[in-house]
This record gives C-alpha cells, sequence and structure tokens, in this order.
C-alpha cells in the first residue's frame, strides 16, 4: 500500500489547478466527535475501538472510497512510515505520536482522508491542487452528510459541532490554502501581509509551522475562527484576502522584474546552480532553492521544466520520502548527499532536454 | 439609565460592544477612565485594539489556551469542576482540551469568556445536524432497513460483531416500530 502511494505523484502538486502559479493547494478540514463518546485523550480504549469501528462501516456507503481506499492503523506503522504520510498531508503531526486507536483512511488519489481518534474521533480532509477552496468545500461537504447519515455526531444547538479543543467548535472547520509568496518576501512585505491577515481574523503561518516561517517562501493562510459564521461566510471571507494577497505577489514580482531585475535574476540563478552542482544539501537549503526555481518557472525563465514536477520535488526530497527511496534508514548526512545527488541528475535530465 | 461601572452618575456614553455581548453604558467620568471618551473610535485606537486582539490568539496556534485565559479567573481563583466523564478543571488548564461533549457545560463559566475572545462570535450559525425526521414513508423504512442489513453482512464479513449485534437490534427496532414482520 505504501509502496504503491510512493510511486505516484503527489496528485494535489502535480496536477494543475486554478492560479496555481501561486496557490499551491487549497484544503479544508472538518472536526467531528460522535455523540455520547468522550473525546478521543479521555475515551477508553474499548470506546475507542467502538469509533473506529463505526466510521469504518459509515465509510463503506462512500462510493469514492469503496473500492479505492488506503486504511492504516496508525500505530502499527514504523515512523518512518507515518513520516511519509506526514510528508505527503495525509496525516497531521499529531498522528507520529499516535494512540493504540488511530487509524487514517484516505483515497488512493490522496484527494481526501480521514483520521479517526487523534484529536477528534474524526477529522474529514479534502485537498485539490491550485486555488478552489469551494470545490473542496463541495466535496467535504458532501462527505460529511455521507457519514452523518450513518453515525450521530455531538452536536449543540447553540456551539454547533462539539470539539475536544475550543478552538475548532461551531463549524469545526480550518479551510487553509498553501501560497508561493517568493516576491513578497523579497520585498519585505510579508509582515505586514500577515498582520492584514490577522486583523481579518486569518492566520497566516510558514510551511509546516517549522521553526523559520519563510522555509521556501511558502505560507499558508487559514480561519482561526470556527464559530459564529456560516462556513459559507469563512470560505468567502478567506477567498477575498487569498486573491488579495495573490495579486499583491503579482504587483511584487512585477514591481521587482521592472525595478531590481538582477535580485530576481540572482535569486533564480544562484538557486539553479547550487540544485545542479551541490553535493550536499539540507531539506531548507533545497526548499528554498526549489522556491527560487518555481519562481523561474512562473516568469518563463525554465521553458523546458514543468512547474508541477518542481511541486513534487518539494516533497520527494523531504526526509521520510527519500528513505523509502533508498529503501534504508539513513543519517541526516547520507540524506544531505542522497538530496543533493537526486537534484543534480535531475536538473541534468532537463538541460539535457530528455523530458 | 445609570452608569454601568458606577452605578451612580446618569449613563451618557453608549458603546456597542465589537466582539458581540452586550452594550456598555457609562458616564462620562468613568468612560474618561475607560479612555474612550475619544469615540468614534480613530484608526489608532482601532489597530490597537486589534493588535491586542492578535497577540492574544497568537499563542493559541500552538494549541493552548492558558495565554488567554489570565483575562479570566485562572489558578487559584478557577473554581476547580469535574464532569462526569472525569475531565477536571487541572487537565482543562494543562493543555485547554476537554473531555466530553458534557465538559462544555461543565465548565461554561470560564470557557464561554474564551470562546468569545477565540471567535468571531458565540453562536453557532453554520451547517446543522439533520435530526431525522418522524415522517413514516414506507419506501425510506424498507430502503433504510436494507441497507441496515448490507451493513450487517458487512460487519459479520469484517468480524466486527459487537457492532454487528447493534445493527441486528436496530433493524429488529425499525421492524417492530413499524409492525414489519420478521422475515
Ligand atoms: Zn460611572
Ligand atoms: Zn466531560
Amino acid at each position: 500500500m505504501l509502496n504503491k502511494l510512493l510511486n505516484q505523484k503527489v496528485n494535489w502538486l502535480a496536477d494543475s489547478g486554478p492560479d496555481d502559479d501561486i496557490a499551491i493547494s487549497s484544503r479544508i478540514r472538518l472536526a467531528r466527535n460522535i455523540n455520547d463518546i468522550p473525546f478521543p485523550q479521555c475515551a477508553s480504549h474499548k470506546q475507542l475501538t467502538a469509533v473506529a469501528n463505526k466510521i469504518n462501516l459509515a465509510v463503506l456507503n462512500i462510493e469514492e472510497l469503496k473500492n479505492n481506499q488506503g486504511h492504516f492503523v496508525l500505530n502499527k506503522m514504523t515512523p518512518l512510515d507515518k513520516r511519509i504520510l506526514l510528508e505527503r498531508r495525509l496525516v497531521s503531526n499529531e498522528c507520529l505520536n499516535a494512540k493504540s486507536s488511530s487509524e487514517v483512511i484516505f483515497s488512493l488519489d490522496e484527494k481526501f482522508s480521514i483520521i479517526i481518534n487523534e484529536e477528534d474521533h474524526l477529522r474529514l480532509q479534502a485537498i485539490k491542487p491550485g486555488f478552489q477552496l469551494d470545490k473542496v468545500w463541495d466535496i467535504i461537504n458532501n462527505f460529511d452528510d455521507a457519514i452523518a447519515k450513518k453515525v450521530q455526531y455531538a452536536f449543540d444547538a447553540k456551539l454547533g459541532f462539539l470539539t475536544s479543543c475550543p478552538t475548532n467548535i461551531g463549524t469545526g472547520m480550518r479551510a487553509s490554502v498553501m501560497l508561493h509568496l517568493p516576491a513578497l518576501v523579497l520585498t519585505n512585505k510579508m509582515k505586514a501581509i500577515m498582520n492584514g491577515a490577522f486583523k481579518l481574523g486569518l492566520v497566516v503561518r510558514g510551511f509546516y509551522g517549522e521553526g523559520s516561517d519563510n522555509l521556501g517562501n511558502l505560507f499558508q493562510v487559514s480561519n482561526q475562527s470556527t464559530l459564529g459564521e456560516p462556513e459559507f461566510e469563512i470560505i468567502s471571507k478567506l477567498k477575498k484576502v487569498i486573491n488579495q494577497i495573490i495579486s499583491q505577489e503579482k504587483n511584487a514580482r512585477q514591481y521587482l522584474l521592472e525595478n531590481d531585475q538582477n535580485l530576481i535574476l540572482d535569486n533564480v540563478g544562484k538557486s539553479y546552480g547550487r540544485l545542479r552542482h551541490a553535493y550536499i544539501l539540507t531539506a531548507k537549503d533545497a526548499i528554498d532553492g526549489l522556491s527560487f526555481i518555481r519562481l523561474g518557472v512562473d516568469l518563463g525563465m525554465f521553458s523546458n521544466i514543468d512547474i508541477h514536477l518542481v511541486n513534487n520535488l518539494f516533497v520527494t526530497i523531504q526526509p521520510g520520502h527519500l528513505q523509502k527511496f533508498a529503501k534504508k534508514a539513513m543519517s541526516s548526512k547520507h540524506r544531505n548527499a542522497l538530496r543533493a545527488t537526486l537534484l543534480r541528475e535531475q536538473f541534468a535530465i532537463l538541460e539535457s532536454g530528455q523530458i | 439609565m445609570k452608569c454601568d461601572k458606577c452605578k451612580k452618575n446618569e449613563a451618557t456614553i453608549h458603546m456597542k460592544e465589537m466582539l458581540g455581548g452586550h452594550d456598555l453604558h457609562l458616564c462620562a467620568e468613568c468612560a474618561d477612565v475607560k479612555d474612550i471618551g475619544k469615540l468614534p473610535l480613530s484608526d489608532e485606537m482601532m489597530s490597537n485594539m486589534l493588535s491586542e486582539l492578535t497577540e492574544k490568539i497568537m499563542p493559541m496556534l500552538n494549541g493552548k489556551l492558558e495565554s488567554i485565559l489570565p483575562e479570566i479567573p485562572l489558578g487559584a481563583k478557577m473554581p476547580q469542576k469535574e464532569c462526569i466523564c472525569g475531565w477536571d478543571t487541572k487537565k482543562f488548564q494543562k493543555g485547554g482540551r476537554l473531555g466530553c461533549q458534557r465538559c462544555y457545560e461543565v465548565f461554561k463559566e470560564f470557557l464561554n469568556p474564551a470562546l468569545s475572545n477565540m471567535h468571531n462570535g458565540t453562536f453557532h450559525i453554520g451547517k446543522k445536524v439533520s435530526i431525522k425526521s418522524e415522517n413514516i414513508d414506507m419506501n425510506k423504512i424498507v430502503a433504510d432497513i436494507k441497507s441496515l442489513q448490507e451493513e450487517l453482512q458487512v460487519a459479520i464479513k469484517k468480524e466486527i460483531y459487537e457492532e454487528a449485534a447493534i445493527i441486528r437490534d436496530k433493524i429488529n427496532q425499525i421492524k417492530q416500530d413499524n409492525n414489519i414482520n420478521h422475515a
């Protein structure tokens, strides 16, 4: 099963979507719990097993998942295998320390996944390439309805869907779009954008939420509030703000091309040189480099490189995928060497025009 | 109308609270202390308010509540409560999470003010869970039973016998409720 995943491109990265030069992917997740059963961290093993069974049965009614389903019991997986799921964003960080009854079910095209017994009994997630939150909402809303036919959710007329953490109650919905914003970073506009988004109740975070907030110039914009506004309103607010950010990024690119072209050329050129010729590359080096290659592709500087190939590289150069590729556990030193080799070879092929 | 704060002077300033909740009525004296004498809100005040709000929200990104809770009685002052699920004030304070759906009622005293800080409202107005209608539609009942029977087969096949028993009882219940003979 995992091998099947590894042999396929990450669909939400490798396929085309609207505005996908700047918006990489759109994702919505819904937090749900089953009525009258304590939330996972307070429930007994028996109760959690019952939850998992109920949900597994409910999922049988979803056409798209019937014959096309991947299924893992998380605590039976090796840390490396779990990392693969994380790197493909099928599961969240918390799943790495999964409880014995935590499971993940996903469609084989990786566009839809259900995490069972993590922070909440159920986390539904749908993801699509580019900027298409409405479509993602349609998908997840239908899945949610299908499951609600079979299980009774914990729901309160005043507080909406009840969740383990009060930051998720109400709609239980977190909608997010991943954006690639190199020109806004180069022109030092990100801080203002982040503050502006905050004022509107939205959150802008660096990729994967790890330390450095401009890893690869990737940012995730999502709603903070889940209570007091209907889903469509949250989504439309998010869309308005993201449209603005996208046009700001376009303006910043235009500005740089007109006024400081060397700054762009230098970043793209150095990045290409580094990925094409380096022998040691950390994940951060590689992601930052790929970011500028991506910008170069967008601006028409590499006619023979497909942007979706670059997108896919963002995932395949991560530690879990590298080790699976090598079919062995590796120290970071060896990973850095393998990462550099893979990228050198990839760009050598592209240079010789064989693809 | 008397001032909300001193409850002595006549209230002359009426404020709409921005984050939902109740309006505030103050006398000129008390209003001045609160620095809202300069109504309407200037842009600068507005941005200060917003940045204060942001600072409250920011630390919560890590899924932790403590940072916004100090505004609300905390620690010794926070009443010790326990829900039937076993969750108590201590556990709630520690991780900012709840034990079960009933906890929302048990801890509401300090939870509700926190909710209005984290969200844009205090009342859910989105998607609702439909409560199954009681209209008697024979076709639907038959279809329901059929789909339950399919589920039962799956449960048996997957050897989830506990669930199978529940489904079987559900089928029998529906049959009984609608005077359908066991076939
Ligand atoms: Zn007064
Ligand atoms: Zn409880």
